[in-house]
């Protein structure tokens, strides 16, 4: 049997963990312990350190040390210009299409950065199994991109791990807690890690771990509570002293972490002190309690609960209908958000395997299962976003909606529109909203080289499958020919998650005028089928009807296109309506006459056009 | 962009394997018979509308142990990625045939029942063009009449809730009725009771978009979602 490893490649700690007989465990360092601060130092001369030699030089060296890369996974400088001032480190505004970190006199991609941390990790295996470990499973958030998914498998190859899966990390979770426990039934898994917030809904029967639905937002963890508390830090400096020290690296490091572990020390005691050194012998120094700290970060935890009431409305269950909630991530350990969820779900969450660690179990599950090890467990995932592509129009036509088992396929066969036309756009998107300019572009991909044809003859058919990474792979094939068609494929950087999110949480907000805009749109277009239609049956028809019928439905035709000129989606469905009804008597008539003519069994030639 | 005038439509595909098929004839890449092979056939039922939907889970999971790629990883890329299209064609028949609404209009399009063209009763339409109305007096309504107008409004929801309730009613029993015949070769009579079921599944679109647009027109609309 193969070895394969689990990998928690976290925001702030990373894991590795294997299947010990029947048991996942993590692999420990006897010098370093069990986790990893996601953390590289990269110093001028080129010497790197990663974990905790990495993370002690945060203040001292803040410019070159770089933490939470895990934000900028699958990102363009677009999408996080305007987070990288909260950043001591220096990100590149060169590089346009993939985030570039500047360290050691160099450029370095966010994969680059997340393959030192696995190959620590790598390194730590190694040396525990006393041979090298080459492949493994890697866990991302469940809310995760195509794009994401696809850079921290880049992380993988470039470490020189084989990443064999990608899993979510709540379902990783649930196998952990599923292993344990051995039990039936709906479960919610709520992860809020250091950066990012998952909540994943289960149904686990006969060894079968079948996500039901997902939800989250990849820009809300453990690092915004710390935010919070710097923000009041800062301003009370600035309060009291007269000086704003934001700007200074080193010392908005010093906060950060004085802040962070403040926030830790309350999880467990009512009150705590904050105590910083400043510059010549200054010091900030303040007594905060738990309730002032919860003040702080109540919106945000209840801006989890948001990703949660959607999860369950997706899966069709109400907060009672489900059997055990589990805690997953550092961040559940904050007292107001364990309240919070048990509030919310009203029943006391489980904890009892270490939030740090169950996801790099759960992993470790799942590289058994693929290593041929545990048998009786399988895991049935989803994908977390609607994949589409664009059509006429700029409106999206979903495909694979979200919250579908993958993996999942789609077909949908394109023509061409232009005489020898030789190639064909594809535009593939990931959101929610019904319009293209509002969802993710994922991908751009040309069918080329088509045989030349009469429009409209070619008949090429796409397949859309997404694999049980969330990955998707398209292949096209021309039918008439049967053979494989060539495609071109250029992927899309552009919209930050938080814009993902943002579409997400706006298409609730907006549902209404997105609807109005796409039910214009769609009305307009089914009114001017009707349109043609009738006319032509009255063409047909005029004989069968009285002066005044013809008049009504000549004057409903009128009237629907005088709506069509308008942008009132309710007059020109209603004016449709009316044509409908207008144009009934015709349609019977029109239905009888063919009847009759039918049994007298007249030669169907008759009906025929003469040519 | 899609090119201007681009049009997409939909293919016939093999039941059995997901691939793009001739709608006659077995297909040339499973061999399966085009017509006896559905996703009834991939979850092992006859086609009927009454469906056991626990039976329908345990088959469900039963499948998936056998073709998700987890279990066949050290297999050549071929047989993966055979597994891997298999696997899809496994979750997609699940997903049809365990909402009896999308098993009904599954069903319907397998036996040819897409032919027709649905017809929603005029009274119906009628009903819509009412409703529409009202909607558009509330919110052009003053102040001092979005009161009674809402009110107006919740009642017309509640009565349009009550008739939907009865029409799924009416679904549940032509979906009996549809079963029935199946065995008896009436041809006539399962023709009918299709039509009836094709046209009920289309009143139940008018009907529930009827509905969130009323819930979605009433300022206290909100509690019924």
């Amino acid at each position: 049997m193969p070895r394969i490893v689990g990998i928690d490649l976290g925001t702030t700690n990373s894991l590795v963990a294997y299947v010990d007989g029947a048991e996942p465990r993590i692999v420990t360092d006897p010098a370093a312990g069990r986790m990893v601060p996601s953390v590289v130092s990269i110093a001028d001369d080129g010497t790197i350190e990663v974990g905790e030699p990495a993370k002690r030089k945060l203040v001292a060296r803040s410019q070159d040390t770089i933490y939470s890369i895990k934000r900028f996974m699958g990102k363009g400088w677009e999408d996080v210009k305007d987070e990288a001032a909260l950043f001591p480190y220096r990100i590149s505004a060169e590089h346009k299409e993939v985030v570039h970190v500047l360290a050691g006199g160099r450029a370095w991609t966010p994969p680059e950065i997340s393959a030192l941390i696995l190959k620590e990790l790598k390194r730590r295996a190694d040396a525990f199994f006393g041979e090298p470990v080459t492949q493994a499973v890697i866990t991302v958030p469940a809310y995760f991109n195509d794009t994401q998914r696809q850079a921290t498998k880049d992380a993988g190859r470039l470490s020189g791990l084989e990443v064999l899966r990608i899993v979510n990390e709540p379902t990783a979770a649930s196998l952990a807690y599923g292993l344990q426990k051995r039990k039936q039934g709906t479960i919610a898994v709520y992860d809020l890690g250091g950066g990012t917030f998952d909540v994943s809904l289960l149904k686990l029967k006969d060894g079968i771990f079948e996500v039901l639905a997902t939800n989250g937002n990849t820009h809300l963890g453990g690092d915004d509570f710390d935010r919070r508390l710097v923000a009041l830090v800062f301003d009370e400096i600035e309060r009291t002293m007269g000086i704003d020290l934001r700007a200074d690296s080193d010392v908005m490091q010093e906060v950060r972490l004085a802040c962070e572990a403040a926030k830790c020390r309350l999880s467990t005691a009512e009150r705590t002190t904050i105590e910083i050194p400043l510059s010549n012998g200054r010091r900030y120094r303040r007594d905060i309690g738990r309730e002032e700290f919860e003040g702080l970060i109540r919106e945000l935890v209840e801006a989890s609960l948001g990703p949660c009431r959607l999860a369950l409305g997706d899966a069709k269950l109400a907060p009672a209908q489900i059997d055990e909630v589990v805690l997953v991530g550092g961040s559940t350990r904050v007292p107001l958000v364990r309240r919070m969820v048990e509030q919310f779900f009203g029943k006391v969450p489980h904890s009892e395997l270490n939030p740090d660690e169950v996801v790099a179990l759960g992993a470790a599950i799942q590289a058994d299962i693929l290593a041929g090890g545990i048998r009786d467990m399988l895991l049935l995932d989803v994908n977390p976003l609607s994949l589409g592509i664009e059509t006429i129009g700029g409106i999206v036509s979903v495909l694979i909606p979200r919250n579908t088992t993958i993996p999942a396929s789609a077909k949908e066969t394109f023509t061409t529109s232009v005489d020898g036309q030789r190639a064909v756009d594809i535009h593939v998107l990931q959101g929610e909203r019904e319009l293209v300019k509002d969802n993710r572009s994922l991908a751009r991909f040309q069918l080329r080289d088509i045989d030349p044809m009469p429009a409209g003859l070619p008949r090429i058919e796409l397949t859309f499958l997404i694999d049980a990474d969330g990955i998707l792979q398209v292949s096209a094939t021309e039918l008439r020919s049967g053979k494989s068609q060539s495609i071109r494929v250029t992927p899309s950087y552009g919209l930050t998650d938080e814009e993902i999110e943002r579409m997400l949480a706006d298409s609730f907000r907006h549902a209404k005028s997105d609807l109005e805009q796409r039910g214009l749109i769609e009305a307009k277009n089914e009114a001017a089928e009707i349109v043609r239609a009738t006319e032509k049956a009255l063409k047909r028809g005029r004989d069968l009807l009285d002066a005044e019928q013809i008049s009504r439905i000549e004057n409903a035709v009128a009237a629907l296109r005088a709506a069509m000129e308008g942008t009132d989606r309710r007059a020109v469905r209603q004016k449709k309506e009316e044509l409908d009804l207008a144009t009934r008597v015709l349609a019977e008539r029109l239905m009888d006459t063919t009847l009759q003519d039918a049994l007298r069994e007249r030669n169907v030639s008759e009906f025929l056009p003469k040519s | 962009m899609v090119q201007e005038g681009v049009v997409t439509e939909s293919t016939h595909v093999c039941r059995a394997c997901g691939e793009a098929a001739e709608p006659q004839g077995p297909c040339s890449r499973c061999h399966e018979g085009g017509g006896r092979s559905d996703y009834f056939a991939v979850m092992g039922l006859s086609r009927r509308l009454a469906v056991d939907l626990a039976a329908l889970e345990a088959t469900y999971h039963r499948l998936s142990r056998e073709v998700h790629p987890d279990f066949h990883h050290a297999k050549p890329p071929a047989v993966r990625d055979d597994l891997l299209r298999r696997s899809a064609l496994v979750n997609t028949a699940y997903r049809t045939l365990r909402d009896f609404h999308v098993r009904v209009a599954y069903l319907l399009e397998l036996e040819g029942g897409d032919a027709l063209k649905p017809q929603a009763p005029p009274e119906l339409l009628e009903n819509v063009i009412e409703a529409q109305d009202l909607l558009e007096r509330s919110r052009e309504a003053p102040p001092s009449a979005q009161a009674a107008l809402a009110e107006e409004i919740r009642r017309e929801a509640d009565r349009f809730r009550d008739r939907l309730m009865g029409l799924e009613a009416d679904l549940r029993r032509r979906a009996e009725e549809w079963d029935t015949a199946a065995g008896s070769g009436d041809d006539a009579f399962r023709g009918r009771v299709g039509r009836a079921l094709h046209d009920l599944l289309a009143q139940r679109v008018y009907l529930t978009n009827l509905i969130r647009d009323l819930e979605a027109g009433t300022p206290a609309g909100m509690s019924h979602a």
